[in-house]
C-alpha cells in the first residue's frame, strides 16, 4: 500500500520538499518524515479529500515541526562567530543558485514561515484559495490575507536596480 | 535581498512569481530517497512505548493521588490541631473540599481506611517489583 503512495506521489512531494527546504540534504530527512507520519497514520485519512492534500499537509507540519527544532539546535550549534557560520554554510553547495529564479525562490525563503508557506503552496503547486485553507486548516480570509502580506513583502525585499 | 533601487511593481513581482510554478514534467534533480524500512520499524517500535508510556503515567498518577490521600487520612487521625487549622477562616475558605472529604470518616472508619490504604501501598511495590523483574516479557518492544 505504501510502496504504491510512493510511486505514485513520491517525486511530487520530493520536490516539494526541496522547494520548502531549498536543499537536498533537509528535503531527505522532511521527506522520509512525512512518508513516516503517513504510514503511521494512514488509518485516519478519510477519502472525502484528495490524499494529495492530505499529504501535502503532513509535509507542510512535518517541515514546520523541522524548523522548530532546528531553532532549538541552532541555540547548541557550536560556532564561534557568524563568520564561521557563513563560511560553513557556504560552502554547501544550494542547488537552486543555477536556477534562473534563485533570487526570487531566496525571496520566499526569506519570508515568514506562515508566508513563504502559503507563496509555495499557491505559486509553485497551483493551489487555489479554498484548497489552501482545506489544506492548512485556516480561513480562507485568512489565507488572502497572507498572500497579501506575503506579496507587499516580496515587494519590498526585491528591489530593481 | 537587494537594498538598492525602488521596490518592483506588481507586474514584475506577477512576472517573478509565475516562473515558480511547478512544471508538468518537472523531476527533482535528484531522486528522492528510498524510505528506510529500519525507520518505519522503529517508529512503529516507539509508537508502542508511547502506548506503554501512557499507561505508566496514568498509573503514577493513580499512585501520587493515593498517596496524597492517605498522608490526608493520617493528618486527620494523627493530629487534633488539624480540627483547629479546618476551622480556621481561611480553611472554610479555600479547604472546603478538602475539609468535606476528610469529614466523611469517622475515627474508626479512618483506621480501616489506612489499613486498607496501606495494603495498598505494599501490594504497588510488591506490583512494581514484580514489573521490573519481569519487563522483558510484559514490554517486549520497550527500548
Amino acid at each position: 500500500m505504501l510502496d504504491e503512495l510512493i510511486r505514485q506521489y513520491g517525486r511530487r512531494l520530493y520536490g516539494l520538499c526541496i522547494k520548502l527546504c531549498g536543499s537536498p540534504y533537509d528535503a531527505d530527512d522532511l521527506y522520509q518524515e512525512t512518508w513516516l507520519r503517513v504510514h503511521c497514520h494512514l488509518d485516519q485519512y478519510h477519502e472525502s479529500q484528495p490524499f494529495e492534500h492530505w499529504l501535502t499537509a503532513i509535509c507542510v507540519n512535518c517541515w514546520r515541526d523541522l524548523r522548530r527544532r532546528e531553532r532549538w539546535v541552532s541555540l547548541l550549534v557550536p560556532f564561534s562567530t557568524n563568520e564561521e557560520k557563513d563560511r560553513t554554510l557556504a560552502s554547501v553547495p544550494a542547488q537552486d543558485n543555477a536556477a534562473e529564479n534563485a533570487e526570487i525562490w531566496d525571496a520566499v525563503r526569506r519570508l515568514p514561515e506562515k508566508y513563504s508557506t502559503v507563496v509555495i503552496l499557491h505559486y509553485y503547486r497551483g493551489y487555489d484559495v479554498r484548497e489552501l485553507s482545506r489544506i492548512l486548516k485556516i480561513p480562507e480570509g485568512t489565507v488572502k490575507y497572507r498572500l497579501h502580506q506575503a506579496r507587499e513583502l516580496l515587494k519590498g525585499g526585491l528591489r530593481d536596480e | 535581498m537587494n537594498k538598492k533601487g525602488h521596490a518592483i511593481s506588481d507586474e514584475r513581482l506577477d512576472a517573478l512569481l509565475a516562473t515558480l510554478r511547478e512544471e508538468e514534467d518537472e523531476a527533482p534533480q535528484t531522486k528522492p530517497p528510498v524510505i528506510n524500512p529500519f525507520r518505519l520499524e522503529m517508529e512503529s517500535v516507539r509508537r508502542e512505548s508511547r502506548r506503554q508510556a501512557r499507561w505508566l503515567t496514568a498509573a503514577v498518577i493513580l499512585f501520587v493521588t493515593l498517596t496524597l490521600f492517605m498522608t490526608a487520612t493520617a493528618v486527620r487521625l494523627f493530629s487534633p490541631r488539624l480540627e483547629w487549622v479546618l476551622q480556621s477562616p481561611q480553611a472554610q475558605r479555600y479547604m472546603v473540599y478538602g475539609r468535606m472529604l476528610i469529614g466523611i470518616y469517622g475515627h474508626r472508619m479512618a483506621v480501616v481506611t489506612l489499613a486498607a490504604l496501606m495494603l495498598l501501598l505494599l501490594g504497588h511495590i510488591l506490583c512494581g517489583a514484580l514489573m521490573v523483574k519481569y519487563r522483558d516479557r510484559l514490554f517486549p518492544n520497550h527500548l
